[in-house]
């Protein structure tokens, strides 16, 4: 064979799994575990309650099909048809604004059926790449085990065929069922390969329970995040008062510290440090790796930034940089911050991000939301929990 | 040396149809393990699963006898350790600092009677920059066990030496060069090569007395050279004469638009420049853009290639490793270059497929600081896990026993938080992420991949993976296929406009590459069903055709793209009775067998359970 040359091509680096968390500094990760502190229960993706009326009526649908007990692939495919159908239904109705993790699949493929390129909205097509872990299992499953809805699903590997509903689990499926679909029987699309886009029309797909506050759904979540909240001094209880006191947002640097449990004043404190640490010393870092400045604008107050002293001890990374900065005078700054990065970086196996490379992952700046904005959806579909019984 | 359509190093490290991932060599400076294990490990186990079984089926693709993959890379901090990866090794070459870009691959087929090797030089690390993003270049050659000449002999002739002269080589190379050896026994060296991989050698063709200056020298380079460095420029000043033009290509920092006005944005060595112009050459700076937009991502030029045109029409083309710089191109550093001789249409027609426009405006000068020209020893270590027998390959970890031993001075062996003792076995749970061990030496830490060895008796331990429902896995091709048809059939006319670059999307704004559009439009053939006649039309104008409207003008690819649009046209008629027919008896049979295909498919499922 004559030797050949040629230039290389741009890759999109589809299916490559990158180990890149976005936390080039670890900032992100101390975000997290703040969060679990001031939002207990919930997370970044626990924003709809009728994502756990999906999940419960899913799990029920799915266990109750002959011959599915102890099999778990079938109560899996029971699952994932169910989650499918669910989506497509809620695709249907609300186009653009759909909100359920799949939507962009499913509104390709509601696109292709009603084109006549399949014969009806196929329920065997996945609408996610692993749909079990990115969808509304995965999303929601651990939560709704601590708010009750679910018995045997709080460990690290879960069987759906080992995972039963609470009662208050059964009772939310029951009335989501009522809501949703009157007068037809999920479980029956089940077993075909399709469903005709016409009985979509039946099926009552709105993100939110109809009612809001007054709709059985939101009443039983509601209760359900009482009983959890309970045992967490009333943290969500309390999120909701300064929801309604704040006019119905949860704004980081405005919520009232007196409020909050002593677990929550002190995560809330921390939460409004890092983010004037992540403006100073990440943004900073980052403009610099997505060559946006040809050396990073650190200034010299890095170096004493309020957050290095707030930090716990359990925040060794975070604590190991604030010590380097501070010891540090202001042309050294930028090799400080750079070595932590890498020091990072290959404990996490994760690639280096190198300054002036114009990585785009770098391009992002976005802060952490502490998982504030899940709660602050909740609770304007009428999530109520009581901050005192 | 006809120049290639673009290409990527993964697609051409793919086993050939039949063939299986054996054994072999790769050679970079930077070494990013977790790039290696997201994309050049799958790429060549023909792995192509997404998500966390990626790494998995990664690791049970290759046979557990076969010597697998050893990586020789420059050591310290140009190494990132990574998951783990059981049939590859890594090796730190120290010394002259190790720039050289090479692989040699080895494929068996299925039943291990024939092999197939390929060889390639090229500019690229192996990063996922390098991999993904980056402008490199690349030369590369394949052969079966034919006794032509073969450029992987010549490396392999370089590689041999090179482990002749390490302290100690390690077993898994060893294996690699013994398989590597016996695929190519026949084969005979092309003697393109120019490498300074054991000692010290120019790059550049020697200037014979009967050779006359050159016309033209193309340089291609990224802006390493420091801004008083006079000795790329003297490496090759033999070539140069008043009449000489020299034809720098170099990146800048944005759009050819903006770099068409002289904005600032390109770096270069002054250096360079003044030593070139002192020869009476003729300098012109060219500008390699990083963006097509401003929107755009950034592509970097890593590339490295020099062309030397003679007057008599002649031509060298040398592409490979080698900076433009004093350490590149006298081959300080190890390097390697193939230099191949061309026309110099051929030669011209390569570097226009850069897509550089001339510079007018300011170069920024060069940083001062330059990397060192040699990597100190390291200890020797080597780390190995014994896995325990009650593991399971599919867990996030495994409990067992790891044993290092280090040769040279150290002051302390880690793994994460557990401080080993060389030579002393010691429990851990070595966790599949994080396959390796730091071993610090004074100020320095040195990361070393950990050697996983299965539980004797248990050879089959890594293709023991809970097989994955059928109902997760994504039928991929079709949706993409989908989404492009939707595309193809509603886009207006595209030619000679380029179509925009984004994340998912690949040759010019499709996602499915051009190579495979025609096999996933056959595979996936009932996608046309829905289509109209005008729609077909659309999507042959748009889809099957890439061609702008110059090339179209000028006959290319006439037959192949005729053929193509026939073969498409053949099909539709299948499923749209009223098309107008191709008139080629041969392709209305095939719309007569499309309808056969698809009985005999459907009847194949209807049997199914």
């Amino acid at each position: 064979m004559a030797l050949r040359t040629a230039w290389t091509k741009p890759i999109d680096g589809h299916g490559t799994s990158t180990r890149d968390s976005g936390d080039p500094l670890g900032f992100r990760a101390c975000a997290n575990r703040l969060a679990r502190q001031l939002v207990p229960g919930l997370t970044q993706t626990t924003s709809l309650s009728r994502g756990f009326s999906v999940l419960c009526l899913g799990l029920k649908i799915a266990r109750s099909q002959k011959h599915a007990t102890d099999d778990e692939t079938r109560v899996r495919d029971g699952f994932l048809r169910f989650e499918r159908l669910w989506v497509a239904a809620h695709c249907h109705r609300d186009g653009t604004e759909s909100v359920f993790p799949g939507k962009r699949t499913a509104q390709l493929l509601l696109d292709d059926a009603e084109l006549g390129i399949h014969d009806g909205y196929p329920l065997d097509r996945p609408i996610l790449t692993s749909q079990l872990s990115s969808g509304v299992w995965g999303a929601y499953r651990r939560s709704a085990a601590m708010f009750g809805l679910l018995q045997g699903a709080d460990a690290a590997r879960v069987q759906l065929a080992n995972t039963k509903l609470t009662p208050r689990g059964k009772k939310l499926a029951s009335a989501f069922d009522a809501a949703a679909f009157p007068g037809t029987y999920p479980s029956t699309w089940l077993n075909y390969p399709a469903v005709e886009i016409g009985a979509l029309d039946d099926i009552k797909a709105s993100a939110s329970p109809p009612g809001g506050k007054s709709s059985k759904e939101v009443r039983l979540l509601t209760e359900g995040i009482e009983e959890f909240d309970a045992f967490h001094e009333r943290a969500l209880g309390r999120l909701r008062t300064e929801f309604d006191h704040l006019g119905g947002s949860l704004a980081l640097t405005k919520i009232r510290l007196t409020q909050l449990a002593p677990a929550q004043r002190s995560a809330l404190r921390l939460a409004v440090h890092l983010v004037e640490a992540i403006e100073e010393v990440e943004y900073p870092f980052r403009a610099w790796v997505a060559d946006e400045t040809e050396s990073p604008a650190f200034t010299n107050s890095v170096r004493s930034l309020k957050l290095w002293s707030l930090l716990p001890p359990n925040e060794a990374d975070l604590l190991r940089l604030g010590n380097a900065l501070a010891a540090a005078n202001k042309d050294q700054l930028p090799q400080v911050v750079l070595r932590h990065h890498r020091q990072l970086a290959d404990a996490r196996g994760a690639p280096r991000w190198e300054p002036n490379s114009g990585l785009s992952a770098a391009e992002t700046r976005e802060l952490p939301d502490f998982t504030l904005r899940s709660a602050a959806s909740l609770f304007r579909e009428g999530v109520t929990p009581r901050a005192a019984l | 040396m006809p120049p290639s359509e673009d290409t990527s190093l993964t697609e051409l490290i793919a086993p050939p149809a039949g063939y299986r991932f054996h054994a072999g060599i790769w050679m970079t400076h930077d070494l990013d393990w977790t790039a290696l294990c997201d994309l050049v490990a799958p790429a060549l186990a023909g792995v192509t699963t997404t998500g966390p079984r990626r790494i998995q089926e990664t690791r049970a693709e290759v046979h557990p006898t076969a010597p697998g993959l050893v990586v020789l890379h420059a050591g310290r901090d140009t190494f990132t350790a990574g998951p783990v990866l059981p049939w590859a090794s890594e090796v730190a070459i120290d010394g002259r600092r190790q720039h050289a870009k090479l692989a040699v691959l080895q494929y068996r087929s299925d039943k291990g009677q024939h092999l197939r090797t390929k060889a390639l030089v090229t500019s690229a690390n192996l990063t996922r920059l390098g991999l993904v993003s980056n402008l490199e270049v690349v030369t590369w050659d394949e052969i079966g066990q034919g006794s032509g000449p073969f450029l992987g002999k010549d490396l392999l002739t370089e590689v041999i030496e090179l482990a002749k002269r390490l302290p100690a080589p390690p077993t898994p190379l060893t294996r690699v060069i013994k398989a590597l050896k016996v695929g190519i026994a026949s084969a005979k060296k092309t003697q393109l090569l120019r490498s300074s991989l054991n000692d010290q050698h120019s790059m550049i063709p020697e200037r014979r007395h009967y050779d006359a200056p050159a016309r033209t020298i193309v340089i291609v380079s990224p802006a390493f050279a420091g801004n008083s460095d006079t000795r790329a420029a003297k490496a090759l000043s033999r070539w140069c004469e008043p009449g000489t033009e020299v034809h720098i290509h170099t990146e800048f920092r944005g759009t050819a638009d903006q770099a068409a006005k002289g904005k600032t944005g390109l770096v270069l060595s002054a250096g360079l420049v003044k030593t070139l112009e002192k020869t009476g050459a003729k300098v012109t700076k060219y500008a390699v853009p990083t963006q097509t937009d401003n929107d755009a991502p950034v592509r970097r030029l890593h590339a490295k290639a020099i062309a030397i045109i003679k007057q008599d029409q002649s031509a060298w083309v040398l592409t490979g490793s080698a900076n433009c710089t004093g350490p590149g191109l006298y081959g300080e550093n190890r390097e390697l270059m193939v230099c191949q001789s061309a026309t110099a249409a051929k030669a011209e027609a390569i570097i226009s497929g850069l897509g550089a426009v001339p510079y007018e405006g300011i170069p920024i000068p060069p940083k001062p600081k330059q990397p060192k020209p040699t990597t100190p020893p390291a200890p020797v270590v080597t780390a190995t896990f014994e896995i325990d027998p009650a593991a399971r390959s599919g867990e996030r970890s495994w409990p067992g026993t790891l044993t290092v031993e280090v040769d040279g001075e150290h002051t302390s062996v880690r793994y994460g938080s557990i401080r080993l003792k060389p030579g002393t076995p010691t429990p851990v749970l070595l966790d599949a992420e994080r396959g390796s061990v730091q071993v610090r030496v004074g100020g320095k830490l040195h990361q070393i991949q950990i050697q996983v060895e299965v539980p004797a008796g248990h050879s089959d331990f890594w293709m023991r993976i809970t097989p994955e429902a059928g109902v997760d896995r994504p039928d991929q091709g079709l949706l993409r296929l989908l989404a492009d048809v939707k595309q193809a059939t509603t886009a207006k006319g595209t030619k000679g406009s380029k179509a925009p670059k984004g994340p998912g999307v690949g040759d010019d704004g499709y996602r499915i590459p051009l190579s495979q559009r025609l096999v996933l439009l056959a595979r996936h053939r009932t996608a046309l069903r829905g289509l109209t006649p005008e729609e077909v039309d659309a999507l042959l104008g748009n889809y099957v055709d890439s061609r702008s409207a110059h090339e179209i003008e000028e006959g290319v690819r006439r037959d192949e793209i005729a053929a193509s649009r026939r073969v498409v046209t053949g099909i539709h008629c299948a499923y749209y009775p009223t098309t107008p027919g191709v008139g080629d008896a041969l392709f209305d049979s095939l719309s007569g067998a499309v309808n056969s295909f698809d009985e005999l498919r459907d009847a194949a499922k209807a049997d199914q359970p």
